[in-house]
């Protein structure tokens, strides 16, 4: 690992080129998960993959670890490049997958193996770098728990995955992760199934690690908290392509794309004034063997004119940020929504006022 | 920390006539702790001593870590689970030990919606069906009066009338929850317990429910026990709220208020732990460590393993229920 050179002067650790995920399904049509997706990832950067389901994000990490090239149905094109090598092959993918390229998963329970104790299953990952004698491997191992903050790690390590709570086997996971020295670490929704004050312990240790190992991270979520929290990059996935690419500082005060606009808009704060209701987005995320044509979200936006439903806009880089959107960047909705007086009537039943609650 | 909320909260309904109350319920469960099934069985306190009142047409929400028992708590509430000790008030009527048959007659005012809205309908069913189920059953309608009724709840909910055919399956997350949010008013029920009930929904689709949600409480008149992990959307949709602790309820009050300006410090780190889409703007307070087990309770403030305020008072005496203000109050011996 190189050490010490500013990020800058370094090319990016990552590098994921116009990449396209497609489905092929016998005597149906092929369903697009990613379509044309960029990013890249560079060493001690946090970038975050935000979308809802079906936007293509863990689809997209998946195809990084390699994983969605084992299915025989799956073809992947496009170009994925770590350290500026290209990687096409299963071997390729093999090689780095458990050393430089390391996976945390959304499940902690369900991705750790019920009957092997934490102990063998960190060594295996431990071995995937080095050999050492078994004192010295002991040692490492409590090293590596006392990393992720178990102050107790030969307990631990003695214990079964059913033994530990939720918050705990996420720790373990994440210790797996790190044992073989990854350079680039890609969490999919890895605090999502844990409670909210666990969820800032393991935030915290992601954040830390990227500055002490200066590790890549692309961390998966739908949870924008979770983006704004950690982020040094976030991008924004929408129907299986990247519909935006900014720094937080400018998302989330000046988001460019009218999705972004939108859910933004839809998240309930626990600060400052409560609208009486919230600014949602209408209808449902498309599934990916039905999207709209021309512009995935046209459907839903309230922006969308002729050729939105035509043609689907290519993505532009406006200084640091990029957007795929035919009207980027008009005033946010998200302020003149949360600035205006709450609404004064309430509409009754008689008069069929439930109607307002929107569409499916 | 926070300014002080700029629309003006609805008003805190605690003086108002209580629809539901509950009065010092607790509910245990004997839990084997080894394998021999012949050891004595240890007791978990899931809710111990809790009492709540929630008002007509006022949403309260219960919220906590999981294994806090605000699930529990729930079910306890509407007898789906009986409790330990505690009496159940409904609409004047003690629920606590009435019988099955009488139970019954009331249930039709006691609804539920579920988290997993797919899990919930019966995947065999239409949404017709689905929705007429209930009106059929329990409300006695039939023929072209059921129709019209199934017609107007699918409306309601703000379901396309033309998707009645359809079967779980092939709606949408949000479709299937309104679909059970449909199926929960069509008694007219005064309360609906709502348990996670917007958790499992796409970001942009939650936004959505919660509005119904806050709609339909609006126009008929419905209360809520609303129990939920995500601050935010509690403090939306809430007019008061209870935090749970491992069985208790360590604080209780206005929504606007409590989150504003909590008092109790389990309530202050589960806010300052709650992210925010505001790069910075969050106060980075960590709770270190994780619950204790239920089955261990630590005593004197079941809080104290956690709390950065406790001393030797909190391991040795069981904490004061505090008034702040009126209809607000907090389980500490150092609120502050």
């Amino acid at each position: 690992m190189i050490m010490g050179e500013p990020a800058d002067s370094r090319g990016p650790l990552l590098e994921i080129d116009r990449v396209s995920v497609t489905l092929h399904r016998p005597g149906a049509s092929s369903l697009p998960l990613v379509r044309d997706a960029t990013l890249e990832v560079r060493a001690g950067e946090i970038v975050v993959l935000v979308g809802e389901s079906g936007s293509g994000k863990s689809v997209t990490v998946r195809t990084l670890m390699g994983l969605m090239q084992l299915d025989g149905d799956v073809e992947v094109g496009g170009s994925i490049r770590v350290d500026g090598v290209e990687l096409s092959t299963d071997d390729q993918f093999g090689a780095l997958r458990g050393r430089d390229l390391a996976m945390v998963f959304q499940e902690p329970m369900s991705s750790l193996d019920p009957v092997f104790t934490v102990g063998s299953q960190l060594t295996e990952a431990l071995r995937r770098r080095e050999r050492l004698d078994r004192p010295a491997e002991r040692e490492r191992l409590r090293e590596l728990l006392r990393e992720v903050g178990i102050s107790d790690p030969d307990r631990v390590l003695r214990s079964y995955p059913h033994q530990l709570s939720g918050g705990m086997c996420q720790r373990v996971m994440i210790a797996a992760a790190l044992a073989a020295r990854p350079r680039l670490l890609l969490a999919d929704e890895p605090t999502t199934a844990l409670d909210v004050t666990i969820q800032a312990q393991i935030l915290d240790l992601i954040d830390r690690l990227r500055i002490e190992a200066d590790l890549g991270v692309l961390l998966v979520t739908h949870d924008l908290g979770v983006a704004a929290e950690v982020a040094d990059r976030v991008v924004v996935m929408y129907a299986g392509r990247v519909v935006e690419t900014a720094a937080p500082a400018m998302i989330f005060t000046r988001p460019a794309h009218p999705y972004t606009q939108g859910l933004l808009g839809s998240i309930p704060l626990i600060t400052g004034p409560r609208p009486d209701r919230l600014p949602a987005i209408d209808g449902s995320v498309p599934d990916p063997g039905q999207l709209p044509s021309g512009c995935a979200f046209h459907p839903r936006c309230p922006r969308a004119d002729a050729r939105c439903a035509v043609e689907d806009p290519p993505v532009v880089a406006i200084g640091d940020s990029t957007t795929a959107c035919w009207h980027p960047g008009q005033p946010s909705p998200v302020a003149a929504v949360r600035d205006q007086p709450p609404a004064a009537e309430h509409q009754d039943l008689a008069t069929g006022g439930l109607q307002k609650a929107g569409r499916p | 920390m926070i300014e002080a909320p700029a629309s003006a909260p609805p008003p805190a309904q605690s003086q108002a006539r209580a629809l539901l109350g509950l009065e010092g319920v607790s509910k245990h469960f004997r839990v084997r702790t080894t394998s021999n099934p012949l050891a004595p069985r240890a007791v978990l306190k899931a809710v111990d001593d809790v009492s709540l009142s929630i008002a007509e047409a006022e949403t309260y929400a219960l919220v906590g870590e999981s294994g806090s028992g605000k699930s529990t708590l729930g079910q306890v509430a509407l007898r789906l689970l009986e409790p330990t000790s505690g009496r159940i008030v409904f609409d004047g009527t003690d629920i606590t030990h009435l019988p099955d048959a009488r139970m019954r007659r009331l249930r039709s005012g006691l609804q539920v919606i579920f988290q997993d809205p797919l899990g919930s309908l019966n995947p065999r069913m239409r949404v017709a069906q689905i929705v007429a189920e209930p009106l059929r059953v329990l409300g006695g309608l039939t023929g072209s009066e059921l129709e019209a009724r199934t017609e107007e709840l699918i409306k309601a909910v703000g379901l396309d009338p033309s998707r009645a055919g359809a079967r779980p399956r092939s709606l949408s997350g949000g479709q299937r929850q309104r679909v059970g949010i449909a199926r929960a008013i069509a008694l007219n029920p005064r309360l609906i317990l709502a348990d996670e009930a917007t958790s499992a929904l796409d970001v942009s689709v939650q936004a959505q429910i919660v509005n119904l949600l806050v709609d339909l409480s609006e126009q008929l008149g419905l209360s809520y026990l609303f129990i939920g992990h995500g601050l935010p959307v509690v403090r939306q949709i809430s007019q008061r709220v209870g935090v749970m602790y491992l069985g208790r309820i360590v604080e209780d009050g206005p929504t606007d208020e409590v989150f504003a300006e909590p008092r109790h410090p389990y309530t202050r780190a589960l806010i300052a732990a709650s992210p925010v889409p505001r790069p910075g703007e969050r106060e980075r307070v960590r709770l270190a460590g994780e619950p204790p087990d239920p089955l261990a309770v630590p005593t004197g403030c079941r809080f104290r393993s956690r709390c950065p305020l406790a001393t030797e008072l909190c391991a040795n005496e069981a904490p004061p229920v505090v008034t702040i203000s009126p209809g607000h109050t907090a389980e500490c011996h150092y609120v502050t």
